[in-house]
């Protein structure tokens, strides 16, 4: 055959698959389902890649633990193949391309290392193979299992709510290893003085620990951890958070408001919620200071869910100049008469 | 002249070939909605546009340990304002997991990031089990308080009063006159939920889907679900439930453009992770559900998943929230409150000044390495009160005797000799041979993927490695 008439209907040929590709594209799945991997026509003209096992399922493994697999690749077609590119699905995953071309009939090797890090659960990442394949341009390959934790805490945090200004109250978590029978807890530290946490049960290797609320600190919310030595080889430290809010008989939020740099002429809203933890309790007045700072109650909840919205507004003819306001709200609590906003931010010059 | 005529042909053939080639995989490349790095979404006035983020997991903005760090609040802003630029009608969506973790740093963070979403304009905030596990109360006081509609269709929500969570919301917008109406839907899978609340419920999401996409399929001309579950999960409800146009979705996906699915006529996109990406999808409206004349798989949005890096500057209005985050986290004075353990074997932190003594050259040698002006480095970005940055940047933090605040322990400043070789009391008194062994694990706990992505302990190792003692019973390297 003349050469140009053959250059011309080999491009010609490249062009269609191109455009075929582009048109499957629109209406099938943006990403190729591998499945159709086995109707590659033998007879194909290029190259063509093949894994005979392009999921792997490494199973079950610890927190930590990384997993290595190699993904084994055969060029099934009749040109050269040429890998471009492997891109992986997430910083996780490291893949390494043994041979980036392979001729027909050979077989090329995608070295992966899958580190977990400090992910649990069930897992599925993917490994692109971007290659001259028409038929199979981006290939794609999953690393799948589940991650789990030796040691399992439930629950995973210990969620105090609110607590009123006084009221003891305590939570239990169960602590136990998913692999050995002999797990022991050998000391247990609360980061907070105003937490105790001591076992109340051990059964073979299943703890349950209570954790309670002893001296109430401030009204406020507060934060810590329970910090726990263990025997466990892959955990010997574990900690298990706790948070809450000592609550009076009023509960604000924010308990500051801040309104950052605001341009010389700006009006801006935040707002504040209020909510009112006792029977009868009630805002009798509020007061805001600077003159330019104004607040309004733009919503009261039902006896049952007694709350209060207010806006809070910065107005437009703030001079330039720091910001330093309070809000106000007079109650008629007798442990919080009045509750105190700062409010923060300095305007700007435009 | 019949070979001239040949070569004619060829040439204009490899026009054509080249210019075929090209056409199809531009759109290719949409339709794998690939991290682009190229132009910025094409926006068109008659199109419905969709902006969603998701999963920050308290990431507000790089820290600026590494120059390739992607994403951030304040360049997601820029991103939208450019995006605005084109087009005004984009409906911003957030998928859930707002924090990363419990604690008080994590709730200022939440509020900041809420707050930033206000300032953007975002329309919904799906409800992730990262938002759940900060408490039903400061999620509840977070709902008050947001401009920002929380949705959740499987989350059976006993306190309304209180937690502010809509089953959807419905979006209307007016395109060349005519007004579009977007439904919005969102759930959690109950698979994430590790702990039982007693104020909420989350339901299976296939059950408390149907009676909602019942009541808004005859009501809206497009929908769209915000799903927090695995892309797996997410394509089961595509299949479930055709009528749904967009399932923004994704668990933990890092690298979303790979992840591109196409269940029937529906599209699941997922988002990414820690905000280092923003998705935008671009469909017709003239080929929405409503139209009788739509032809069956013909609502083809054009998705794209745009890398937050460099192309894109920080926005001085987002910035400045980050700084009263900043603020904050110095006026609550979090660095005196992170939790504290005892060093192993009652040992104590004793500041580099004793190491000096003995180990003269060493010390002199760590005074010029990147180690010692650590806490400095953190000073000219102002994150010298985040407890998060400080762990790395200073020495025993995390233990009893370590690094409290500057003013109160100023020795244990920078990634100091026991930041590496433990605490190093008895060594001083006793001369220990055995001390403060180090092996590259020890390095990894800091100079980890997200922080120190080019990390390579033989390479690094050579810029710290200490120099011969004179008296060689002092060298450790």
């Amino acid at each position: 055959m003349n050469k140009p008439y053959f250059t011309t209907i080999l491009l010609f040929v490249l062009a269609v698959c191109q455009f075929i590709m582009y048109v499957e594209l629109q209406g099938a799945e943006a990403i190729h389902d591998n499945d159709k991997v086995s109707d590659i026509s033998d007879s194909a003209q290029g190259p063509t890649i093949f894994f005979e096992k392009p999921d792997f399922d490494f199973g079950q493994i610890f927190k930590g633990q990384k997993v290595e697999h190699i993904y084994e690749f055969e060029n099934r077609g009749k040109d050269i193949l040429n890998i471009r590119k492997v891109k992986t699905s997430c910083g996780c995953t490291a893949a390494i391309l043994t041979n980036k071309t392979i001729p027909p009939g050979n077989t090329g090797e995608i070295r992966t290392t899958f580190n977990p890090g400090s992910r649990t659960g069930n897992v599925t990442k993917s490994i692109s193979v971007i290659s001259n394949d028409l038929e199979r341009p981006s290939y794609k390959l999953t690393i799948s299992g589940k991650i789990i934790e030796d040691v399992s805490i439930k629950p995973r945090n210990i969620d105090f709510g609110s607590v009123s200004l006084g009221e003891k109250t305590s939570k239990t978590v169960t602590i136990k290893s998913q692999t050995k029978p002999d797990f022991k807890i050998k000391k247990i530290t609360p980061s907070k003085p105003f937490i105790n946490a001591s076992i109340t049960e051990e059964k073979n290797g299943e703890y349950i620990i209570k954790v309670a609320l002893v001296n109430n600190p401030e009204i406020g919310r507060f934060s810590g951890g329970i910090y726990l030595e263990t025997n466990s080889q892959r955990q010997k430290k574990v900690t298990v958070p706790f948070f809450g809010e000592i609550v009076g008989d009023v509960t604000t939020y924010p308990k500051k408001i801040h309104y950052g740099f605001v341009t010389r002429g700006k009006e801006l809203t935040h707002n504040l919620f209020v909510k009112i933890n006792k029977n009868n309790i009630k805002i009798l007045s509020i007061k805001t200071s600077p003159d330019y700072v104004s607040s309004e109650i733009v919503e009261e909840g039902s006896k049952d869910n007694h709350h209060y919205l207010i806006e809070v507004k910065l107005h437009a003819e703030a001079a330039a100049g720091e910001i330093c306001g309070l809000l106000e709200l007079y109650t008629n609590s007798e442990i919080q008469p009045v509750v105190i906003i700062p409010i923060m931010g300095e305007i700007e010059e435009g | 002249m019949i070979r001239i005529i040949n070569q004619y042909s060829v040439f204009k053939t490899l026009i054509i070939v080249f210019m075929l080639m090209v056409l199809s995989n531009q759109n290719n490349d949409r339709l794998y909605g690939n991290e682009t790095g190229k132009s910025l979404n094409e926006t068109s006035e008659t199109a419905i546009n969709v902006i969603f983020t998701g999963e920050e997991n308290g990431y507000l903005e790089p820290c600026g340990c590494s120059e390739k760090e992607l994403g951030g609040l304040p360049k997601r802003h820029s991103l939208i304002n450019l995006l605005r630029e084109r087009d005004e009608n984009w409906i911003l969506l957030s998928l859930g997991d707002l924090p990363g973790k419990v604690g008080r740093q994590d709730e200022i963070k939440m509020e900041t990031t809420l707050k930033a979403l206000g300032q953007m304009g975002y329309a919904a905030h799906n409800i992730g089990e990262k938002d759940i596990s900060m408490g039903i109360d400061l999620l509840g006081y977070l709902s008050q308080i947001s401009s920002v509609e929380f949705i959740s269709s499987n989350i059976v929500n006993l306190n309304p009063q209180i937690l502010k969570i809509k089953p959807y919301i419905v979006k209307e917008i007016k395109i060349k006159e005519v007004t579009v109406r977007v439904g919005i839907l969102g759930i959690v899978s109950p698979e994430l939920i590790d702990d039982a609340y007693q104020e909420i419920e989350v339901v299976d999401p296939i059950e408390s889907l149907k009676p909602l996409l019942d009541k808004l399929s005859d009501k809206t001309d497009l929908l769209i679900l915000l799903s927090h579950a695995e892309i797996e999960d997410s394509v089961k409800i595509a299949e479930a439930y055709p009528g749904f146009d967009l399932i923004i979705s994704g668990h933990r996906v890092d690298r979303p453009s790979l992840y591109l699915e196409k269940v029937k006529d529906t599209y699941v996109v997922p988002v990414g992770e820690k905000g280092k990406y923003l998705g935008t999808v671009t469909m017709p409206p003239k080929l929405s559900r409503t139209d009788e004349n739509r032809p069956s798989n013909s609502n083809l949005p054009a998705v794209e998943i745009i890398s937050l890096d460099e192309r894109f500057e920080d926005s001085p209005e987002i910035k400045m929230l980050l700084k009263i985050y900043q603020q904050r986290l110095r006026d609550e004075e979090l660095l005196k409150r992170v939790f504290k353990t005892d060093p192993p074997l009652n040992l104590t932190y004793i500041g580099n000044d004793d190491c000096a003594v003995c180990h003269n050259k060493i010390f002199k040698h760590w005074e010029n390495t990147s180690h010692a002006s650590a806490y400095e480095t953190l000073l000219k970005v102002e994150h010298e009160y985040d407890p998060e940055c400080i762990e790395c940047h200073t020495t025993g933090l995390n233990y009893f005797t370590g690094f409290v605040t500057i003013e109160s322990t100023p020795g244990l400043k920078g990634v100091g000799c026991e930041s590496c070789h433990g605490p190093g009391s008895a060594h001083k008194e006793t001369q220990s041979k055995n001390y403060g062994m180090v092996d590259a694990d020890s390095c990894i706990i800091c100079h980890e993927d997200e922080h120190s992505p080019g990390f390579q302990f033989k390479d690094y190792w050579q810029k710290i490695i200490h120099p011969p003692e004179d008296k060689s019973r002092n060298s450790y390297n």
